[in-house]
């Protein structure tokens, strides 16, 4: 009976979100809600709706958010509810605290055997700095090993909540659903805002579509988007024509307009999703309001790499394939960069290294280019000896060690939640990560918040999967940008048999030079394949060699026997070893397979 | 390679023989059980596939080889009616392969009433505990007695095989398994070292196998041992007295032209390799039907080109660049000019050929990939 409505009553809307981390079961509750309210009759046919690329479906998490329209029927009268979703992780956290500005209400969900952790807390902040309602509530209550008293606790400890305003339910049985959807027109309250103020639409989230252009999501807050409007995005002051405009069904669906209070999508002939960014504000383009919403950031890259295509040939489809990319991600930027060893490829920012996995992932699984990642590193400002300031994001153009006065790295502000069991090992890794203690506190008696500045460059290698690892798998990770601080950091040159690999080349805390660099020479040893010469891998800080490998000479490659004159299997295997040269690049006239370069990426950094 | 008559004249034969007693732990090429009938049927239709041959080409061997498989599984008068089979007045050497537990001093005898004039003998190994891991049959006892029995028979031209880089095996085993070869006095000597491939039942043990440095070691203890000797290393694998190198393989290396005959036979003609079907009745069934030479492969030019360097430096001669710039039309030393730099100390030069220095012989395959 799913119902179509025109217009509900302003008071009768219900705008939220579901906060959760990674497998607490938002995309299993968001399938219950769009069930119980009819949106569709069999979830499971459609398998967690609202995460509906391959790739987060695959990973669990949701990349970009979504949003989806419900109607509810209750004590006769009609409501509209609008789940906004959420991205699932920390380097989207502004993408995040955008959708949660456009929501009045937020379900915090919490998995009765998990347990609060790091990022549902981080966000959990961010809706109470929203002013949102939060309805706790306890999901998985059907599993064996369920704790429900105990997240009952943690959850009325950190919220300051009574126990009865928790709702317990179980996603997966669709135990507790309705009534927590009563929960929702109860306690969430109906949007603010006028119909007749001028308008004010928060942009949440935008993609491309390739028939369609740019397709807007937003929350309006005051006055009223209508077809045909001639609109204004504030950030740039740009004009352009609502060509269609509606709700958010389970397809879009057309309207003749959205008002104060509704969520809904615009396409309105936008050529690139960074011309519609996230947190703009949308108003008209003859009355405009006074004021944007607050809380519009330009997305910032926080760590870059050479991407570079592993087959020469590729490189005009991967500028293609990153251009098709940014059309949908204006959190992804590139600029051309050369390499000797890799040829011509692009440097490229990203928000974090998840949002790096995701796009090497999709340029090889959506636009079928395979590629070669370079170190990832972060963005250093370096002051010369003479005053002037640059900033330096590729290993390959850091200045000459005699001309810098100091250089500063980017230090973060992190949130450790871990069991108190396992609160040595992450200080010890904490420390080997050059962090610093700011803070420590008991959540409950089994539980800590540890507070650390660290390095991001010490963030971006491997120290998730060692803070799990340390951890069997309990601590959670939350973390955000402080400042720029002086740093002793050198640039540490890999050298194959004397010469400069550049794409090798990364910045390091000096006190890491040495381990980085004989760890990394290591792996090549590992990797690079014997040739018919001894070869010398080497790390080098200017003209100091600081770590030395070597690879001993081939002993063997022979064909001992042919098998009664046999020829063509040997010039089978033959040309099998040539085409497995030609898939490597030759430095200093040794075969340096591709593979070399994505395995010094899991080089040890301790 | 022309008659006059239009016929191409062929000058080297192989014929695969394959049955087996029992499959060796380490072998990958086809052979089958030995049974009574089966022989009957091979022999058969071998005689019918060397018939269908000779309609079509004009064979006049210089060389017949006997590969297997287990020939010596066949009587010496099987074998001398399959000989004659063939047009034999030019012939200079005929091999047959044998397993030492088969040359009794009667069969030798026997075999040496035949045209056969080269027996290479599967001796493998001198070392009681190798020969079980191959999963062979015979002793290091049997191995002396079956070349004493050829030598007493008269047979002055014997191979004797050499297998290593086996699982467990040390410098001393390899040491001690080539004293006792070169005790013996052989006319030549073939080496081979163990390759696993995944299929076969030795392959569980392929951890145990020593390391490619060690196995390194085991090639140069060997050539300079069989150096010592005074064999001469005509081959990468192969190592002889004077004069007594085997004929039939060097037609092999110098990419001279051979007929296959039996299953999984492999044969050379008309800028073709073919392979007869490694099965006996799939192979059976195409001969029923007048088919030879099924699955030809034409050799592209490259593919001959490449196949002719790699073959030739093989040899301790190498590639002979009058013949190579006579074959192709294009002096060896220009179109290669960059690899021949590169590889200064792998590649020796002389006037009229291009050689493998004997060091580089052991990763010549790296060497080999750089005319592709």
């Amino acid at each position: 009976m799913a119902l179509k409505v025109k217009q509900v009553k302003h008071e009768n809307i219900r705008n939220f979100c579901i906060i959760a981390h990674i497998d607490h079961g938002k995309s299993t509750l968001a399938d219950r809600l769009l069930e119980e309210t009819h949106v569709v009759e069999n979830a499971h046919a459609i398998d967690q709706i609202l995460d509906d690329m391959d790739l987060e479906r695959e990973r669990g998490i949701t990349i970009k958010s979504h949003a989806i329209r419900m109607t509810y029927e209750m004590d006769g009268e009609l409501y509209v509810m609008n789940l906004i979703d959420t991205p699932g992780h920390v380097d989207f956290a502004y993408e995040v605290s955008r959708s949660l500005a456009s929501c009045d209400g937020a379900l915090l969900l919490v998995d009765a055997s998990q347990g609060i952790e790091a990022q549902t807390m981080s966000n959990l902040y961010l809706a109470m700095d929203n002013d949102l309602e939060i309805i706790p509530v306890i999901n998985k209550i059907d599993l064996p090993k369920a704790d429900v008293e105990g997240t009952e606790h943690d959850i009325m400890e950190n919220l300051g909540v009574d126990a009865d305003m928790i709702y317990r339910i179980s996603a997966r049985t669709g135990q507790g659903v309705s009534a927590l959807l009563e929960g929702i027109v109860k306690h969430i309250p109906a949007p603010k805002g006028d119909a007749s103020n001028p308008t004010k639409a928060l942009i949440f989230d935008s993609y491309f579509d390739p028939y369609r252009g740019v397709i807007v999501l937003v929350r309006l807050f005051e006055g009223q988007l209508r077809k045909d409007d001639a609109i204004k995005l504030m950030s740039t002051d740009k004009r352009y024509e609502i060509e269609e405009i509606g709700y958010l069904g389970l397809k879009k669906e057309k309207a003749e307009g959205l008002r104060a209070g509704d969520v809904g999508y615009i396409i309105a002939n936008i050529k690139q999703v960074r011309d519609a960014r996230v947190g703009d504000t949308i108003t008209l383009f003859d009355a405009p309001c006074d004021e944007a919403m607050p809380g519009f950031e330009e997305p910032k890259p926080m760590v870059y790499s050479g991407i570079f295509p592993l087959d020469k040939e590729d490189h005009e489809s991967l500028r293609d394939s990153l251009g098709k990319l940014q059309l949908n991600d204006a959190a992804l930027s590139y600029e051309p960069e050369s390499s000797l060893a890799l040829g011509f490829g692009f440097r490229c920012g990203f928000l974090g290294m998840l949002h790096l996995e995701i796009i090497k992932e999709r340029l090889y699984r959506e636009y079928n280019v395979p590629i070669i990642a370079t170190t990832p590193s972060v963005k250093f400002l370096v002051t010369l000896t003479d005053g002037a300031q640059v900033v330096i994001y590729n290993p390959v153009d850091y200045p000459d060690p005699v001309k810098i006065d100091h250089v500063q790295e980017p230090i973060m502000d992190c949130e450790i939640i871990v069991p108190t069991d396992y609160v040595g090992n992450i200080m010890k890794l904490a420390q080997e990560r050059r962090g610093i203690q700011k803070d420590m506190q008991y959540i409950d008696e089994k539980r800590v918040s540890i507070h650390y500045e660290l390095p991001l460059i010490e963030i971006i290698f491997d120290f998730y999967d060692k803070l799990k690892s340390v951890s069997r798998g309990y601590a959670s990770l939350d973390y955000t940008f402080r400042e720029y601080r002086k740093s002793d950091v050198v640039k540490v040159d890999i050298l194959i048999n004397g010469e400069k690999v550049d794409a090798m080349s990364f910045i390091c805390h000096e006190s890491k030079a040495y381990n980085w660099g004989k760890s990394v020479t290591e792996k090549l040893q590992e990797v690079i394949p014997r040739q018919l010469y001894k070869v010398a891998l080497q790390a080098s800080i200017g003209s100091k060699i600081i770590a030395r490998s070597t690879i001993n000479a081939m002993r063997k490659n022979v064909t001992a026997k042919c098998y009664g004159g046999d020829i063509s299997r040997k010039r089978k295997l033959l040309e099998k070893q040539k085409a497995g040269k030609k898939r490597m690049k030759e430095i200093g006239s040794v075969q340096v397979p591709q593979e070399a370069f994505l395995e010094v990426l899991k080089a040890d950094r301790e | 390679m022309n008659n006059g008559d239009g016929k191409n004249i062929l000058r080297h034969v192989y014929i695969h023989v394959p049955f087996c007693e029992k499959k060796c732990a380490y072998c990958s090429f086809y052979s089958v059980k030995y049974q009574d009938d089966l022989k009957e049927k091979y022999i058969k239709a071998l005689y019918r596939e060397i018939e269908l041959f000779q309609e079509k080409y004009t064979i006049k061997p210089y060389t017949i080889y006997l590969g297997g498989g287990t020939p010596s599984l066949l009587d010496p008068t099987e074998i001398q009616e399959i000989l004659e089979k063939f047009y034999l007045m030019d012939f200079r050497e005929i091999t047959i392969e044998a397993n030492p537990q088969h040359l009794t001093h009667r069969y030798a005898r026997d075999l040496k009433k035949t045209l056969v004039n080269r027996v290479s003998v599967g001796t493998q190994s001198f070392r009681e505990i190798e020969l079980k891991t191959l999963g062979r049959i015979h002793t290091a006892r049997q191995n002396i007695k079956a070349y004493k029995n050829l030598r007493k028979a008269g047979f002055d031209n014997i191979s004797l095989d050499f297998m290593y880089g086996l699982p467990g095996q040390t410098m001393d085993d390899v040491a001690i398994s080539l004293q006792a070869l070169i005790k013996l006095d052989p006319d030549h000597i073939s080496t081979y070292c163990l390759s696993l491939d995944e299929s076969v039942p030795l392959y569980s043990q392929r951890n145990a196998i020593p390391d490619d440095d060690d196995v390194a070691a085991f090639y140069d203890l060997i050539r300079r041992n069989l150096n010592a000797a005074f064999f001469t290393q005509y081959e990468i694998s192969n190592f002889a007295r004077d004069g007594k190198h085997s004929q039939h393989n060097m037609c092999y290396w110098s990419d001279k032209r051979y007929l296959g005959f039996g299953p999984a036979a492999s044969g050379y003609v008309d800028q073709m390799r073919y392979a007869n079907p490694d099965d006996v009745d799939a192979w059976c069934a195409n001969i029923a039907e007048n088919r030879v030479m099924p699955n030809a492969h034409s050799l592209s030019y490259a593919e001959w080109e490449n196949e002719y360097i790699f073959l030739n430096l093989r040899k301790k001669e190498g590639i002979w660049l009058e013949d190579f710039e006579r074959t192709f039309g294009v002096p060896f030393t220009d179109k290669y000019m960059s690899v021949l730099n590169k590889y200064a100390d792998q590649l020796m030069r002389t006037p009229t050929h291009i050689f493998l220095r004997p060091e580089a012989y052991f990763v010549s395959n790296s060497l080999f990939t750089e005319f592709i």
